[in-house]
């Protein structure tokens, strides 16, 4: 086999898929070839697609190194450096790509990309909008290109424009976990956690998706969780009426008054049960099981029916009812705020 | 150690990939001997000659490496140094004589298995299994393990190959195919060696490689021809590796040329144009959840089957098979075997290997011949790392948030099963 032989073999064996393979023959191919751009430039993207940054950033160098004018290689290039984080020689690499190959719209599309994930930029983002639209502007059939219009659309606010993009993108290839996502996370917003639960799910079975799926699908359940809040209020403010009404024994006062309280946790449960897909819920459940986060929520949240259960069991602390009260409030807070940081902490880890 | 060069890294990273890539290996070692890095190149020239024994090249390196001359075009099998001959003087491991060591080892007369007593005799003791993987030689009864899996394929490909009756009776419920899936390395592909080896001529397999040759236009045959070829040669299994490649449903390839092979694959299935008549359909895949859902469709390849990792008893024949050839002694397959679960077909290839370039190298490295012993084997079980629960992990996801219509039960119960869930 040729060198350009290896080449071409490797280029379709990553078309499908097979990665592993691939870099093998182009490592063939550069042994017998140390100076062939292309080889390079094809190991860069077989390092890429691998989640193998430094190696692919290296690959592209040698390509460059050997042709300076191959677009393709400044485009593995500038990919690899925003995966590093090394945001503006990532720009510069992307602006190199396009002026190379100002009719390609995978230049353009990259270099939105990348602005669009520099911390250091943000918001309406003049450079990147322009990058996007132009991107889409040459290939309005690829998906990408959708979806990084409905990203700077989102950017900007247009939540409307943005979710029209994720469709279009989501409609020219159903696999586009990015834009999957981004559909869920507006859909959550709306309040329509079933749509939402449903698109997280996808993408937490979708290659290299898993962890943003689960975690996102751990939001919708936090989110179910909080609304019982109004639960756990009541429910104190029914067991405190109770406890003070009927200070001492009045045990069918306060068997009913239980009776209440579990029927209102019930209504939420079926409320919170009816806001998932049916085959997701028992998955859901388990994911959420283990979720120490989750859990801090739930407990925060029943603080409060805690408090009433306990007040209505043990009629001798209704005399303390202040002081219990003032314990409820102590645990919701605590928990809340040890949440708050966890669920930072999982978010930070999936980005 | 100096840094590595560009070249060396690359061919490294790349060796991890294919570590069965024996000239890449060698090409490796040479450039490392150019560097003087005389032991890594010893290393990957051992490795190098656990996949090929015969490997002239390898042996010429190695001369080279422990530093006498290469001889001059060096014949495959040099005879063994006569008593008296005066070893080279810089070290012992120098005359290290590679033919000689092989022929010592192999007139050993050391058990080589540690057989466990039969318990019920039931067992023909002396037959071991004749696994020849490559003619297809191997047959049904030669695959450890794997009853139901067995079970499934003679239910679904062999009895009704054998019978026309029951082809007739069961023509409908026979229509489609059936996609084995599971881990990499768990003998996917060993099965569909071992129908073959059942059915001969009756058998057409397509591989990755062929399917290679089709995309980027080397080969003048299609799908087409290979179901045409299948239907004039009906009753017949056509058995299509790796089907996530050809019908896969990644991004990369919504508009390449496979998109065309897809919807042949598609018209063939589905017989349009022909009688698919006595035509069955096998495919294997590590990632059905890949599979272009089209080809999932009633009809199509609509039945699953779950390969999982090898059992005990597959183990051990699995192990067996790998030390077949290898100069061992007093090894216990049983308690190895025991070690090993959750390892995947290749993982214990894998092991058989590194122990044997342990052995090896330490031969080398004192010039005595010495054999691969338990220690050996157990050394290396410690350094292998089974390869199999990174598939388990998406398998997990998919299986949980995508079981749609139960295509996944079975997979899902055996992660309850192992606890993996
Ligand atoms: N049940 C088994 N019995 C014997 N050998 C097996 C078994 N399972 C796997 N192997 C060994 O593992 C190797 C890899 O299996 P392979 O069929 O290529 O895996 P897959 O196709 O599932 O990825 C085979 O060549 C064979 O030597
Ligand atoms: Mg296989």
């Amino acid at each position: 086999m040729t060198t350009a032989e290896r080449v071409t073999r490797a280029r379709a064996l990553m078309d499908l898929g097979r990665h592993t393979q691939a870099r093998g023959l182009l490592a063939e191919a550069l042994a017998e070839q140390p100076g062939d751009a292309a080889a390079w430039s094809a190991m860069a993207r077989c390092c890429y697609r691998t989640d193998d940054f430094e190696e692919a950033l290296h690959a592209a160098d040698q390509a460059l190194a050997h042709n300076p004018a191959l677009a393709a290689a400044w485009r593995w290039r500038a990919l690899s450096l925003a995966e590093l984080k090394r945001w503006p020689e990532a720009h510069r690499a992307a602006s190199e790509a396009i002026g190379r190959e100002p009719h390609n719209w995978s230049g353009h599309m990259i270099m939105a990309r990348g602005l669009l994930a520099d911390p250091a930029r943000g918001g309406d983002d003049q450079r990147a909008r322009d990058a996007a639209l132009r991107a889409r502007e040459l290939a309005p059939h690829e998906a990408e290109t959708h979806f990084y219009a409905g990203r700077v659309a989102e950017r900007a606010g247009r939540q409307a424009e943005a979710e029209a993009c994720y469709r279009e993108a989501l409609r020219l290839n159903p696999e586009q976990r990015s834009a999957r996502n981004q559909l869920a996370l507006i859909q959550m917003r709306r309040g329509d956690n079933y749509a939402a639960a449903q698109g997280f799910a996808a993408v937490a079975a979708s290659t290299k998706g898993a962890e943003l799926g689960i975690h996102n699908l751990k939001v919708v359940a936090v989110r179910l969780i909080s609304k019982a809040r109004w639960v756990s209020v009541a429910a104190l403010v029914v067991a405190d009426i109770g406890a003070v009404a009927v200070p001492d024994g009045g045990w069918a006062v306060r068997a009913a008054l239980l009776a209440v309280l579990a029927a209102g946790w019930a209504v939420w449960a079926v409320w919170a049960a009816r806001q998932v897909p049916q085959q997701l819920r028992g998955p859901l459940l388990r994911t959420v099981r283990g979720s120490a986060y989750v859990l801090l929520v739930l407990l925060g949240v029943a603080a409060f029916s805690l408090a009433a259960f306990v007040l209505l069991l043990v009629p001798a602390l209704a005399r303390y009812w202040v002081e219990v009260v003032f314990g409820a409030v102590v645990v919701q807070l605590s928990a809340l705020r040890a949440a708050a940081v966890l669920v930072r902490r999982a978010k930070q880890r999936v980005e | 150690m100096a840094e590595d060069s560009p070249l060396i890294r690359s061919l490294r990273s790349a060796l991890e990939a294919a570590p069965a890539d024996v000239p890449l290996r060698l090409h490796l070692a040479a450039l490392l001997l150019d560097d003087g890095e005389f032991e890594q190149a010893v290393a990957e020239i051992a490795a190098a000659l656990q996949h090929d024994p015969g490997s002239a090249e390898a042996r010429k390196l190695m001369l080279r490496a422990m530093g006498a001359p290469a001889p001059p075009a060096a014949p495959p099998a040099p005879a063994a140094a006569p008593p008296g001959a005066e070893p080279p003087p810089e070290a012992a491991s120098v005359s290290f004589d590679w033919a000689s060591a092989e022929q010592q080892l192999s007139d050993t007369v050391q058990p080589r298995f540690i057989e466990p007593a039969a318990a019920d005799g039931a067992d023909d003791p002396g037959d071991e299994p004749a696994w020849d993987i490559e003619s297809s030689q191997v047959r049904l009864a030669d695959v450890g393990g794997m009853t139901e899996v067995k079970q499934r394929l003679e239910a679904a490909f062999l009895a009704p190959m054998r019978n026309p009756e029951l082809r007739r009776l069961y023509g409908k419920s026979l229509r489609g195919g059936l996609l084995l899936y599971g881990p990499p390395g768990c003998g996917k592909t060993f099965i569909a060696r071992a129908v073959a080896g059942e059915l001969g001529a009756k058998f057409l397999s397509v591989s990755l490689s062929d399917i290679l040759d089709m995309y980027i236009g080397q080969s003048e045959r299609n799908l087409h021809d290979v179901f045409a070829a299948a239907r004039a040669n009906a009753p017949c299994v056509i058995f299509l590796d790796e089907i996530d490649a050809v019908g896969g449903k990644r991004s990369s390839m919504r508009h390449n040329a496979m998109r065309g092979t897809v919807n042949q694959l598609l018209l063939e299935l589905d017989g349009a144009q022909h009688d698919n008549d006595g035509v069955f359909v096998l495919a294997a895949t590590n990632s059905p959840w890949d599979v272009d859902t089209a080809l999932r469709r009633p009809g199509r390849l609509d039945r699953t089957l779950l390969v999982l990792p090898p059992d005990q008893q597959a183990r051990e024949s699995v192990l067996r098979y790998h030390l077949r050839d290898r100069p061992i002694e007093g090894v216990d397959l049983v308690k190895l075997a025991k070690k090993t679960d959750g390892w995947s077909g290749a993982d214990l290839a894998h092991l058989c290997e590194t122990a044997a370039e342990a052995a090896l190298l330490d031969s080398a490295a004192s010039g005595k011949v010495r054999m691969i012993g338990m220690p050996d084997l157990l050394a290396a079980a410690k350094e292998v790392r089974p390869s199999i629960e990174s598939w388990f992990t998406a398998a997990r996801n998919v299986a949980m948030f995508a079981n749609d219509g139960g295509t996944y039960d079975d997979l899902l119960a055996f992660l309850k099963r192992t606890r993996r869930l």
